[in-house]
């Protein structure tokens, strides 16, 4: 049973590896990756015609990924399992950091919306490192299941 | 916990006829239907889906497809009688459900002879996780 486990951690890494990539994509299309663009995209730009965004508009997108990344970094956390005993302390610190930036990443926007510019910043570095933990976490996650499944057989 | 895995199957099991139906009243399932959605309709007056709409669409896809089929498969495994079955069913519907998601954007930027990769890709894993949540609730029956 651990063997076919192990086979399906390894794909459930590269559906997590598309879901951060279409992620990564979806926001370089709606938003960008500057602070400008960013401010741009939440508080609009008369003179480009771009409108700003509401509280509901937030809240669209806050409300599917608070279950989303949360659900993803629980089921993605739980197979460290697999990871060496080593390793672990690393592991959890960098988990503890990856929350942290979901939090700020879901719920920096209202702030920006309601013109606490300064939090742009913040929504821009919590998206950059949730992204580059996210692929971390996950490359080690494949990495031990990998190791686990060659070595079950 | 019989009634607790039986009961997740019949959601499974919905969510998948619930995703054929919308996926049919989105896309369609014939290649002139998947075709329109793709690259739109001159003679029809429908336009081309927007990439922002598609990515928007794969990327829940992509979700909804790893927590259902994580889940199913864990539970396949540790219910079916045959561990080789099992092996070849978990790989079967992931792959299929990965090759579905990378197709339909493969059909809109490289070629349109991915439709058919697609249609191949969504029928399998969606036939082939219906299968392993019916076999689920048939030897939870016991």
């Amino acid at each position: 049973m651990k063997t076919i486990y192990c086979h399906a951690i390894v794909y459930f890494t590269l559906f997590g590896v598309l879901l951060l990539g279409s992620g990564i994509w979806l926001w370089g299309l709606k938003a960008g990756f500057t602070v400008e663009q960013l401010q741009q995209y939440y508080c609009g730009n008369d003179l480009l015609f771009m409108q700003a965004k509401s509280t509901q508009g937030v809240l669209e997108v806050a409300l599917p990924h608070a279950l989303g990344m949360g659900l993803f970094m629980m089921v993605t956390a739980h197979f460290m399992l697999f990871v060496p005993q080593r390793h672990r302390r690393q592991i959890i610190r960098l988990i503890a950091v990856w929350l942290v930036s979901a939090l700020v990443s879901i719920t920096a926007p209202f702030g920006i919306v309601y013109g606490w510019s300064g939090l742009t910043e913040a929504k821009l570095v919590a998206l950059v490192v949730f992204q580059i933990l996210g692929f971390y976490l996950l490359w080690r996650v494949f990495q031990a299941a990998f190791t686990d499944r060659r070595e079950s057989f | 916990m019989r009634l607790l895995l039986a009961g997740l199957q019949v959601f499974v099991l919905l969510f998948l006829l619930f995703d054929v139906v919308y996926k049919s009243e989105q896309i369609g399932f014939s290649y002139e239907d998947v075709t329109t959605y793709l690259f739109g309709s001159e003679a029809l007056f429908i336009d081309a889906v927007v990439l922002k709409a598609l990515l928007e669409m794969l990327h829940a896809d992509t979700f909804f497809i790893m927590m259902v089929l994580l889940t199913l498969g864990s539970v396949y495994a540790r219910i079916c009688s045959s561990k080789r079955r099992a092996l070849y069913a978990v790989h079967t519907v992931m792959i299929a459900a990965f090759v579905a998601i990378i197709s339909l954007l493969a059909a809109r930027y490289i070629s349109e002879y991915f439709i058919g990769l697609w249609m191949v890709g969504f029928w399998l894993w969606h036939l082939g996780a219906a299968g392993m949540s019916l076999e689920i609730l048939w030897q939870l029956r016991r």
